[in-house]
């Protein structure tokens, strides 16, 4: 085994993700602390052109998995092997879809233990020790490897839990992932591929969230809270309750089977706080809630809980807002 | 709601299992039942690592469709809708595969007293880690991590509440608590 860090590194369109550039600089930290390298382990349309680009990010070295199209999960056996060469302390990969499915393949395949979602992680006596919540927020546990165990500690990342280095340059060395065959991973391919019309923002990269739910009521209720988050510099989300109405896109939906977002301020409009939605905005940093119902659940956990009609004070909000700015 | 059959694995050795332990044990035990499609939810509701499904497939060495929002099986084949950046895509494998899915595929159906009734009569047999060929050993003491400490959460400071009062004082008292906190 060695001290360095790896990170998965996902490519899209030929642009490393922010997911891949957090992820740089938490493993450039915990590198750190470890006295080894950062190493990306880089994979999408673009990963080979633009590898080379993470060492502005921290990385001091890159493996390229694989630069094809298809489910992501495709390259886990180019990640193993690349894994089984690098030997890297430990594997930090982005609690997104694509994310959680490579590290699950390496968990299978290395029989190596995963720690996570993490809410902080560091090297410690020469391993990783974890902190995270479990039981939907009722406890904090701090984890690390049971004795004998193998490396590398695979290790969920949510977003916005590291910040990009801003302004850094240089470029990683990279290198070519041991030749594999695919096996049954590759045997998945993606058949029908369907756009959406309009570009959708990525929810999890937003430091403000303007969120709405049941209480919006239709589609163009949603307006006054895009207006808001225009304000605010911020996106627009939704509980699952908005997007099974169909009011708002699935990809803006934020709780225990959508979106799990860290942002610094979180307004939730017209969204009673179910826990199902919990669990997807408890690491926000600051919430406010807007409701009418004095007795929601989500007056209980947000920091500002304002009992009122959102159509009336969204706008105004908004309003003070811009004037505030100007 | 619908199961014909059931299998219990239950073993002392199995406390306090890790997810790659779980997923050991899940694929021995499918190992023996050698579905078509072995179909879990994407998520737990304790430790929220969504890494069960892809491990078994792993272990299994099968394919993985994972967070469907829509399962179809024809063709020898398995499809899921699987929400991708803007849109969706259709990911399609061969028989046999590990699928996860999202609430978004069914809504669970009430219980009938009838199918209730029929409940009873339906096999439940319980497998113990030798019954599906694992030994304790195999599992490194049911997990590769460890807690080494549990705390509560940080008390966090009790919620403001702004009620009773008219839209202009609403916005106020928002903004100014936004203010306060440099978030405006």
């Amino acid at each position: 085994m060695s001290t360095d860090v790896a990170f998965l590194a996902e490519f899209a369109d030929g642009a490393p993700a922010r997911s891949a550039l957090e992820l740089a600089a938490g493993a450039a930290e915990l590198a750190g602390q470890s006295g080894g390298a950062a190493v990306a382990l880089a994979y999408g349309p673009g990963a080979d052109a633009g590898a080379a680009g993470l060492g502005a990010a921290g990385a001091v070295r890159a493996v390229v998995l694989g630069s094809g199209g298809g489910p992501a999960i495709g390259h886990a056996a180019a990640l193993a092997a690349a894994v089984g060469q690098v030997e890297p302390l430990a594997v930090l990969a982005p609690a997104t879809p694509n994310g959680r499915d490579l590290a699950a393949a390496l968990v299978g395949l290395l029989g190596v233990p995963a720690f996570g979602p993490v809410r902080a992680v560091e090297v410690a006596d020469g391993r990783i020790r974890s902190e995270q919540a479990t039981l939907q927020g009722s406890v904090i546990t701090v984890s690390e490897p049971a004795e004998g165990a193998p490396s590398p500690s695979i290790v969920l990342v949510l977003a916005n839990t590291f910040t990009p280095v801003e302004g850094g340059s240089g470029d990683a060395e990279v290198s070519e992932a041991p030749s594999s065959d695919a096996g049954a991973f590759g045997r998945a391919r993606i058949a029908e591929s369907h756009p959406a019309e309009a570009a959708v923002v990525n929810l999890e990269e937003a430091s403000v969230i303007v969120a709405g739910g049941r209480g919006v009521g239709s589609e163009e209720g949603f307006a006054p809270l895009q207006d808001l988050a225009a304000a605010l510099g911020g996106a627009v989300g939704a509980s699952r309750a908005a997007a099974d109405a169909g009011w708002i896109a699935y990809q803006l939906q934020i709780g225990q089977t959508g979106k799990v977002v860290k942002p610094a301020l979180y307004i939730a409009c017209g969204i009673s706080g179910a826990i199902q939605h919990r669990v997807g905005m408890q690491t926000a940093e600051h919430v406010v809630a807007i409701n009418k119902d004095p007795d929601a659940p989500i007056g209980e956990f947000a920091d500002l809980f304002v009992v009122g009609d959102l159509f009336q004070i969204v706008p105004k909000l908004t309003q003070e807002i811009k004037r505030r700015k100007a | 709601m619908g199961g014909d059959e059931a299998y219990l694995v239950t073993d002392d050795a199995l406390a306090g299992a890790d997810e790659w332990a779980t997923a050991r044990v899940l694929a021995a035990a499918l190992d023996k039942l050698a579905p078509d499609v072995a179909l879990m939810g994407m998520a737990s509701d304790d430790a929220r690592g969504s890494l069960v499904p892809g491990a078994v497939a792993a272990i299994r060495g099968l394919p993985l469709l994972s967070y469907g929002a829509e399962l179809t099986m024809a063709d020898g084949a398995a499809r899921i809708r699987r929400l991708s950046a803007s849109g969706f895509d259709i990911i399609e494998a061969p028989l046999p595969v590990v699928a996860s899915v999202t609430d978004q595929v069914g809504e669970p159906r009430y219980a009938s007293l009838k199918g209730i009734m029929a409940a009873k009569r339906k096999p439940l047999e319980t497998w113990s880690l030798a019954d599906i060929g694992l030994a304790a050993d195999d599992l490194h003491g049911a997990a590769l991590t460890r807690v080494i400490e549990a705390r509560p959460p940080e008390a966090k400071p009790p919620t403001e509440r702004v009620a009773d009062v008219d839209a202009d004082e609403a916005v106020t008292r928002i903004v100014d608590w936004l203010a306060a906190r440099k978030l405006v």
